[in-house]
């Protein structure tokens, strides 16, 4: 590994210097030392003299405020300012995927004002990022410092050499994205930011998907009764796909442009929903050989599913994307979503839900039963957007300390609910100790949810050639649905693309990531994929 | 053949044509002129009732949609534009004044077999997407990536068989004699060629030029591979609009596109008398 | 006057040898030699620059397994034909695209060549207005792809005039969900290319219509010919090779397709609409398969050669005795 991150002190290493902090904090707490004196030592150590100030400041004194210099967040800010008074280039430019600036836009004039860096931002569709991130690597032309691809741009983009290995950086600076109370949610702690164990991105934006309803439907009196009267069990959010399947039919009603859901069957998208029935019903994508597994039973009934369901779908659902699908249902198009999280905050705002604001009542994915009777609930991680650091950039450190930066605890919780970008939870004091603006951008029970769907969430393809595998998968998925081809023959067809596609990588390379992947998985999905014995 | 009138059947049948060929123009307009609520109404909408020119301004000033409550337009197509006309611009020049002298060359003094034109030819049946690849490469390790020499240098090379071949044919059409005149006079060659051929083809040097005009203002995939964050063509950015995901913003895209593609129709026009021989490398002459 | 590639017979090196009278040694100082090199070098090497020496780096690439996830081009390996071997034996998508292009070209060509030879016989006729209604035919040609892309993009909405116009016509029933199954998106795709270059037809045809010299014409009629007899077994004769031109300059354009189909359907639903240009530039440029994606396009090349070069057979020598 070539990284070299320079320390905020060579001679330190960060360990030590973190003890030296602490004692200074302690001395200055018990009054043996003048604040004069203590300012003076903390910025020998580096610390700004913005953050000393403000510990000497505390009105909670410094031993409790310590814990706010030792937080990610003030790392991060210590490491930019040492950074950025270095740097020749006084620009950090972003790669970001179009829909996202809303998070990013709120820090720029903090950035300018404090540490003398232009953010400037780079918009791309979603789908073109990862190819953007492709050409650099041949390309070299330094122009982008941070990226922002989704996980299953990692492994090819590590290979190619365009990002760093951030593994060396999250251990100096330590962005606590591991920790149990407000890391990042295990498991996509694991599968959205490591590739083959290394740390390769930093996630900031917990994409997983869930399923919403309209909650002032299922609380008509009406069709409570009606509902209860024909399937025999009252009206609720559905636990399982069965249930799922039942109201969008009872909701169904074309003739006033209300439609039972709106789950996506277009191009790119459509995979996503066969995904995560596939993994409902304790499926993986490969076995530990590398063989595809979807060709089978549980696939060809996850497709028949879905081809039930295109009945009581959205007539748009064909050509949905995230935003005419989030659109759509604000208007009050569809009983039924299944969307990312920030679906939900779109339709729970009045100025782009005007139908749902209020009524929106939300669960984990529906669950299958599986052969043993058993129900397993799990979900689907699918995107989730990270921060990544361009090997050419000029200022790698800057760029490094940017991304700690916005992702800290702290400054993603601040970020996350600004309308104007996708970014969602992920981190687990964003879900399990939110802040006021958190809570009234998403409600106390779905944070809730998000969390207890998290926790169960497969990731998608990460693996070295990734977005091959995806692309097979979904033309043949979109194939099936749009009734050119039986649900086995799409399968099929997808899993032989699937094996000229590991044979043309190399299977022991992508053999090995994968099963980096499946180790890190919610104990139920192992025990029910086999994934446990391998 | 000398009705001036056509049969009613003929008539019928030649309205018909026009109104298919016109069709798809007159929506790519009325869309550029629709303000939000219309872009993608359902039944769409044919004629806006409150025509606006609010997308036009969108395009330079993406906040100007605020005023419908639309957002999600971040990027103007200020950079585009400003692309497009000095890729087109330049490469076009050098690739007429290169195709220029070559043409003279050729023609006069030229040792053309019957295997050129072929060979001229299969330069234009590359597939782009295969030149692009090591375009990409070679152009990253002299940095000319996402520049517009490197695009300007392309442009130039893929229009230059064609400006090469349509000026031949106008040259070719020239008696020889006239330019013999001149030499006898006593001027170098060369400066026969230059006070006398050129002026002598001005209309076809224009003609040239602006089929040139055409083909760099309209190239796609170049543009589309070869840009990453400084270049920025307008194709390009219309393809950046309609993708999987952006949102829809259907009426700024139909501005930009009418953007693009009134000085194409106008200069067509103008040199409509030339257009089979520029389509065909000087293989028909009207 | 119809002309296919007029000058080659006529430009020998024996008229540049001619007795000029100017001597060799012009004021300028430059030789006969110096002349023409420094007339073709500029356009010699901007040529060898930037389509060569590429091409020969496409070629050589495609020898090897190189992709940016495995490191520099310079240290990539060496396979020989594999790539090549893989594309024609295993990669059924490849195969399927270029079966899909010649698919899409053969109905399209034939379309627009029927269209575009109506209307150039209507535009036989004097009539008013013809010169403005000539422009207003050629109006489609002038337009970017992209933009006819995009525009037909919006025309087959599923509520789109199109699908308007097809309800009103012949009720709902019949309206269809165009990029949503496979023949539709197919049909969409053919309408757009058939709308675009018809006109290029209809302009190569009418020229060629126009040239035809009225003689034989008028001695058919004299002796008796029906008009159906003058048009099959006079008129058309005599266009062949002008409707061969169109036809080649055509099959080179449309062996590309590519501006429209990525705005319309990005070869979607699934591969549907994938052509041949498609598919390289995706291997080429989503999945970085850089090598891989230029055997594929050397394939694609030698083929277009070989067929622009079988179309050219049965003409050459009656274009070479036009061009006289």
């Amino acid at each position: 590994m070539d990284i070299n991150p320079t320390s905020l002190e060579e001679e330190a290493p960060m360990e030590l210097k973190k003890q030296k902090i602490e004692n200074l904090c302690s001395q200055y707490d018990a009054g043996g030392m003048n604040r004069r004196n203590f300012l003076k030592k903390m910025t020998f150590l580096g610390v700004s003299a913005l953050v000393a100030n403000a510990v000497s400041l505390s009105p909670l004194g410094a031993s409790k405020a310590f814990s706010a210099i030792a937080g990610p967040e003030e790392r991060a800010w210590a490491l930019a300012k040492t950074a950025a008074a270095k740097a020749t280039k006084k620009t950090l430019t972003l790669l970001i995927p179009t829909g996202s600036i809303g998070n990013m836009k709120p820090y720029t004039e903090k950035w300018k004002n404090e540490l003398g860096i232009t953010l400037e931002f780079i918009e791309e569709p979603d789908e073109v990022v990862h190819t953007k991130g492709m050409q650099e690597a041949v390309a070299k032309t330094g122009r982008y410092d941070v990226m922002m691809p989704t996980a299953m741009s990692y492994p090819d983009w590590i290979d190619s050499g365009v990002i760093f290995d951030l593994t060396d950086w999250v251990d100096q600076y330590d962005p606590e994205i591991f920790n149990k109370e407000w890391g990042v949610v295990f498991p996509a702690s694991h599968h959205a930011q490591l590739y083959n164990g290394r740390v390769a991105g930093l996630l900031n934006d917990g994409d997983q998907i869930t399923l919403l309803c309209r909650d002032d439907h299922l609380k008509n009196a009406d069709k409570q009764k009606a509902f209860e009267d024909k399937y025999g069990y009252p009206l609720a959010v559905p636990n399982t796909w069965k249930e799922y399947f039942n109201l969008a039919q009872f909701m169904h009603d074309p003739a006033n442009g209300f439609y039972g859901s709106l789950e996506y069957r277009s191009p790119y998208y459509v995979k996503w929903m066969f995904m995560q029935r596939l993994v409902s019903k304790g499926r993986l994508y490969f076995d530990n050989e590398m063989n595809p597994t979807f060709n089978t039973e549980e696939g060809v009934a996850a497709l028949e599913d879905m081809l039930a369901m295109n009945p009581y779908l959205h007539p748009d659902a064909f050509s949905f994307t995230w935003s005419s699908n989030y659109n759509a249902f604000g208007r009050g198009e569809g009983f039924m979503n299944i969307v990312w999280p920030s679906g939900f905050k779109y339709s729970k705002a009045p100025s782009t839900g005007p139908a749902t604001t209020g009524k929106i009542a939300a669960t984990v994915m529906p669950a299958d039963t599986l052969k043993d009777g058993q129900q397993l609930y799990a979900g689907l991680f699918c995107w989730g957007y990270g921060y990544a650091v361009s090997k050419y950039s000029a200022n790698p450190e800057l760029s490094y300390a940017y991304a700690q930066w916005m992702t800290s605890p702290t400054i993603s919780a601040d970020a996350i609910p600004y309308l104007g970008g996708y970014s969602d939870p992920y981190r687990v004091n964003h879900m399990k100790a939110p802040t006021q603006r958190l809570i009234d951008t998403y409600s106390p029970e779905y944070l809730e949810t998000l969390y207890d769907n998290m926790v169960n969430t497969v990731p998608d393809f990460c693996l070295p050639g990734g977005f091959e595998y995806q692309d097979a998968l979904d033309k043949e998925v979109h194939a099936c649905m749009t009734g050119a081809k039986k649900p086995k023959k799409a399968l099929d067809d997808a899993a032989r693309k699937f094996d000229r596609i590991t044979r043309r990588i190399g299977r022991e390379k992508v053999q090995k990531s994968w099963l980096a992947l499946a180790r890190n998985l919610a104990e139920p999905i192992k025990k029910a994929s086999g994934a446990d014995k391998w | 053949m000398n009705n001036r009138k056509l049969s009613l059947p003929l008539a019928l049948l030649m309205g018909a044509a026009l109104i298919v060929v016109l069709f798809p123009v007159f929506w790519i307009v009325m869309t550029a002129i629709k303000p939000p609520t219309d872009w993608n109404a359902s039944p769409a909408i044919w004629v806006p009732s409150e025509p606006t020119l609010i997308n036009f301004r969108t395009l330079f000033d993406p906040e100007a949609l605020g005023a419908y409550g639309v957002g999600g337009v971040s990027q103007a197509a200020t950079k585009a534009v400003y692309g497009s006309v000095l890729a087109t611009v330049s490469a076009t020049l050098a690739s007429v004044i290169i195709g220029l002298f070559a043409a003279i060359g050729i023609s006069r003094y030229g040792n053309n077999s019957k295997a050129t034109p072929l060979v001229i030819l299969s330069g234009r049946m590359f597939p782009p997407a295969a030149i692009a690849v090591p375009f990409v490469i070679i152009f990253s390790n002299v940095g000319l990536i996402d520049s517009y020499l490197g695009l300007f240098a392309i442009y130039v090379a893929v229009t230059l068989p064609f400006s090469t071949w349509m000026l031949k044919s106008f040259v070719d059409d020239l008696p020889r004699e006239i330019e013999e005149a001149a030499m006898i006079d006593g001027r170098s060659r060369l400066a026969a060629h230059l006070t006398v051929t050129i002026p002598l083809i001005k209309g076809g040097l224009f003609a040239t030029t602006m089929f040139i005009f055409i083909l760099n203002w309209s190239e796609f995939m170049f543009a589309l591979v070869l840009s990453y964050s400084n270049v920025c063509t307008i194709p390009v950015q219309l393809a950046k609009y309609v993708t999987a995901t952006a949102g829809t913003l259907y009426g700024v895209q139909a501005a930009l596109a009418v953007f693009a593609m009134v000085p194409l129709v106008f200069v067509g026009y103008h040199i409509q008398s030339h257009l089979a021989r520029a389509m065909t490398f000087g293989a028909i002459k009207q | 006057m119809t002309a296919f590639f007029t000058s080659c017979p006529r430009a020998q090196t024996a008229s540049a040898a001619q007795p000029a009278p100017a001597p060799a040694s012009a004021p300028t100082g430059l030789g006969l030699k110096g002349l023409v090199r420094v007339l073709v070098l500029p356009g010699q090497i901007v040529s060898l620059l930037v389509l060569v020496v590429p091409l020969l780096v496409a070629l050589y690439m495609s020898f090897t397994d190189w992709s940016p996830t495995r490191g520099s081009l310079f240290d990539a390996t060496f396979v020989g034909f594999e790539n090549y071997s893989e594309l024609l034996i295993y990669d059924t998508r490849f195969v399927y695209s270029i079966l899909r292009t010649a698919l899409i070209s053969m109905v399209c060509l034939s379309l627009e060549f029927v269209f575009g030879l109506g209307l150039a016989v209507l535009f036989l006729r004097e009539f008013r207005g013809k010169s403005l209604l000539f422009s207003a035919f050629l109006t489609p040609m002038m337009i970017l792809p992209v933009v006819v892309g995009y525009t037909f993009w919006m025309l087959f909405q599923t509520n789109g005039p199109v699908n308007q116009i097809i309800e009103f016509l012949f009720g709902a029933q019949a309206t269809m969900e165009w990029f949503r199954n496979a023949p539709c998106a197919v049909t969409a795709v053919i309408l757009t290319e058939v709308w675009h270059w018809t006109p290029l037809f209809f302009l190569i045809l009418l020229s060629g219509l126009n040239a035809i010299p009225e003689n034989p014409v008028r001695a058919a009629v004299i002796l008796g010919a029906s008009p159906r007899q003058v048009f099959w077994c006079i008129i058309l004769p005599m266009l062949k090779p002008v409707i061969i031109v169109a036809f080649v300059i055509r099959s080179m354009e449309i062996i590309k397709l590519f501006d429209e189909v990525f705005m319309l359907t990005r070869g979607g639903p699934g591969s549907a609409t994938e052509t041949i240009s498609l598919y390289i530039y995706k291997l080429a440029f989503n999945d970085f398969q850089l090598a891989y994606g230029a055997a594929a396009a050397f394939i694609v090349l030698l083929g277009s050669l070989l067929l622009i070069h079988l179309l050219l057979v049965p003409v050459r020598e009656q274009i070479m005795k036009a061009g006289r």
